[in-house]
Formats: structure tokens, C-alpha cells, sequence
């Protein structure tokens, strides 16, 4: 025993001392690693739009985006965060459903737009997706994803993975302390931009009065904290006091009734 | 100790039990779990073997649950910087290279012994020999003193 710990011993201090020896170079600077992993993230997210594009039709009028890239912008610019680092997409589809991917594009479903009462309804999701990207959370879903999915990529069939993955980052799958980060994260951006955050809680309210006993949603409400209780959470945060409007009437009117 | 002598068909199972450790580090790649699997398959499939057969085996194993344990860890690491999960820092580069050496010398020594155990040789790996006369109790293991 005594001469299987010693050898273990220096086995591990071998692997240890390479490991340390060599972790003194500077790896990261010589191969690029920050610069590439933005990249990275940024082509990933680009693949899963391209992907969503073969399913879903994109709307590309120039109005709609200029609409939603402002909302967007408005809060960014408010928080300090780079307007660039982050896109908007809408896409045709019936699903009330928004979601944040890797690169740190949105995905706005025509759908939730037309669900939502007001524009600070609206920009209350937009500032929940800003949430999760800030928060680094869908990076720690794609890790996790991958990590399930990569028995899948010795079948061959890469785009079947590529769908399953989007399936997966589509069905927000976050757990209940990352939704409540990123509802926290939304109602302090949407604060600082000078937007009500309470009309946030009114989505999730409504969300769980239409869809909150369907079966189909049973794994949205499994995966998200009960909308009573984000309503209410939301709520506390909201501070009482005179905010503007998300958007001006009449670009809301244009985006709200817009024939998607 | 060593003064076993195994016959014709011992030696070329306990040698293929080392090759079947290299063809299963090169078929799981990137996957470390397949070569694990295979080794330990082969190790069921000669749990009634002769004890050099068997002691052998062990050997083979008990080496690829550490490689295992390494490439796990590499191949977790690698899915987290790629999907942005963690930074890709110096430290991952350097374990990514110690492992990646390892392994090679996992693969080298593993032929060695494969070639050195068919001609009847005592091979016997620092540490892992240690482990495996351990887990092959006495009267199995050829390699303790009769």
C-alpha cells in the first residue's frame, strides 16, 4: 500500500508540475483565444439563425427592425452595454416566444408582439433576453447542451444536431435562478433606461392566465419560477415613480398591428 | 514472483488485452468513455481467465480509467471554452497538452507492452502494476510470490 501511494504520489506530482510548468506560457495570447472565442460565439449564433431560417420565415421590413433595433438600442445605451454586441431578429411564428442566443443575438417571435398590451411589455422581454446574455447564461446552456448532444454527432447528422441543439436553446430550458437573475438583471436596465418595469410583470401574468394550464407548457412552467411569484418579484423591484414610454404611439401602433 | 510461465494462448490474450486498450483510445477519441467501455468489456469477457491473462487485463484497465478520468476532464473543459461557457485560458492550453501527451504515451507503451507481452515478457507499469497486484487478490496473480 505504502509503495502504490508513493508511486501515485509522484505520478501526480509529474502531471501536476507538466501541467503547472506549461500553464506558464502565455497559450492564450499566442493562439488568439479571447479574439476567437468572441468569433466563435458570434458564428455560432449566426449558424442558428441561419438554421431558424430554414424553418421560420425572418421579417425583414426595414420598418420592424428599425423599431425593435431602437427599443433594443435604448436600453443597451442605457446600461452601457455595446448596442453592436447585440441583434434582433423577428421571426413568423405562432409560439408567444422570445429567446437570446450564443453571439448575443435575440429571437422575437411575431407572436409575443402581437401578445403584448404595450410597448414597455415588450421592451420587458427584450430586457429579460438582455439578461440572460449578459449573465453569461446561455453559454452555460450551450455547454451543457453540447455536453447532451455530442453522442448524437456520430450518427453524422449534423443538422439534425444543429436543430435538436436550436430545439433546445428555443424551449428555455434555463433553470429557476437564471430566469430570476435575468428578471432581476431586466427591471434594473429597464429602470435605467427610464422604462416602467411593471408592465414585465404583467406579461408574466398574462402568460400564466393563457397558457399557464396548457399541457404543452407544462415544461415552461416546470423550468420557470411560478408567474406569481416573478409577478410579484417583479413588482417589489419596480420603483413608484413617472417613467416614459418604451416607444412613441405611433411606432408602437406600426409594430403592434403589422401584418406579420 | 516472475518465475510464471504462460503458455502459448495466455500470452497472446493477455496481449491482446493491451491492444485492444489502443484500438479503443483510437476509436473513442473524442469520446473517452468508448475505450473505458472496451477495455472493460474485454476485462469481463476474461474474468475466468488464467491469473496472468486475467492480471494483465486488470493492468490494461485499471491505465485506461486514469486516461479516462483525464480525457473526461479535457473534453468537459474543451465543450465549456467552446460554447463560452469559460474563457479559454493558459491553463486549459497547458492540460489540454499534458493530457494529449499522455495519451500518446498511453498508446506507446500500451504497443510495447502488447508486443513484449506475446513473447512472454513481464510487464509491469509504475504504479498501475501496483494498483492492479492490489486488485487481483493473491492466489489470482501470477506476480506474487507462490
Amino acid at each position: 500500500m505504502k509503495k502504490l501511494l508513493f508511486q501515485f504520489t509522484i505520478l501526480a506530482v509529474v502531471f501536476a508540475g507538466a501541467w503547472y510548468t506549461l500553464s506558464q506560457l502565455p497559450w492564450s495570447k499566442w493562439l488568439h483565444a479571447s479574439s476567437f472565442n468572441k468569433k466563435r460565439q458570434e458564428k455560432l449564433g449566426e449558424l442558428f439563425i441561419k438554421t431558424h431560417r430554414l424553418d421560420k420565415k425572418e421579417i425583414t421590413n426595414d420598418s420592424v427592425a428599425f423599431i425593435m433595433n431602437s427599443l433594443k438600442n435604448n436600453i443597451c445605451m442605457a446600461n452601457h452595454i455595446d448596442t453592436g454586441s447585440i441583434k434582433v431578429y423577428v421571426f413568423r411564428d405562432e409560439q408567444v416566444n422570445a429567446f437570446a442566443l450564443p453571439g448575443g443575438s435575440i429571437v422575437v417571435n411575431s407572436s409575443l408582439i402581437s401578445f403584448c398590451d404595450s410597448p414597455d411589455m415588450l421592451a420587458g422581454v427584450i430586457a429579460h433576453e438582455i439578461g440572460h446574455i449578459q449573465n453569461g447564461h446561455i453559454s452555460k446552456r450551450m455547454a451543457k447542451e453540447v455536453g447532451l448532444s455530442i453522442l448524437m454527432m456520430f450518427g453524422g447528422d449534423n443538422m439534425g444536431l444543429l436543430k435538436e441543439l436550436l430545439r433546445s436553446v428555443t424551449s428555455g430550458k434555463f433553470n429557476r435562478s437564471q430566469e430570476s437573475e435575468a428578471d432581476q438583471s431586466a427591471v434594473y436596465y429597464l429602470d435605467k433606461t427610464n422604462i416602467n418595469p411593471a408592465p414585465l410583470a404583467d406579461f408574466f401574468e398574462k402568460m400564466g392566465k393563457t397558457y399557464g394550464n396548457m399541457p404543452g407548457m407544462l415544461e415552461w412552467v416546470s423550468t420557470h419560477p411560478n408567474a406569481k411569484e416573478r409577478t410579484s418579484m417583479v413588482r417589489k423591484l419596480a420603483k413608484k415613480k413617472t417613467y416614459r414610454p418604451a416607444l412613441p404611439v405611433g411606432e408602437w401602433a406600426y409594430l403592434h398591428s403589422y401584418n406579420y | 514472483m516472475l518465475n510464471y510461465k504462460p503458455l502459448e494462448h495466455e500470452k497472446e490474450k493477455a496481449s491482446n488485452g493491451y491492444l485492444m486498450s489502443v484500438m479503443a483510445v483510437m476509436a473513442g477519441l473524442p469520446l473517452p468513455i468508448i475505450n473505458l467501455l472496451a477495455t472493460f468489456l474485454f476485462f469481463i469477457l476474461n474474468r475466468r481467465a488464467t491469473p496472468f491473462v486475467k492480471w494483465h487485463c486488470t493492468q490494461a484497465l485499471v491505465s485506461q480509467l486514469t486516461i479516462f478520468i483525464m480525457n473526461s476532464a479535457a473534453l468537459t473543459w474543451t465543450i465549456k471554452a467552446f460554447t463560452g461557457s469559460t474563457p479559454f485560458t493558459d491553463k486549459y492550453f497547458a492540460y489540454i497538452i499534458v493530457v494529449v501527451v499522455f495519451n500518446i504515451v498511453e498508446v506507446v507503451v500500451n504497443i510495447s507492452a502488447a508486443i513484449r507481452v506475446r513473447k512472454g515478457a513481464t510487464v509491469r507499469w509504475w504504479f498501475w502494476a501496483a494498483l492492479t497486484d492490489m486488485l487481483v487478490r493473491k492466489p489470482a496473480s501470477p506476480y506474487h510470490a507462490q
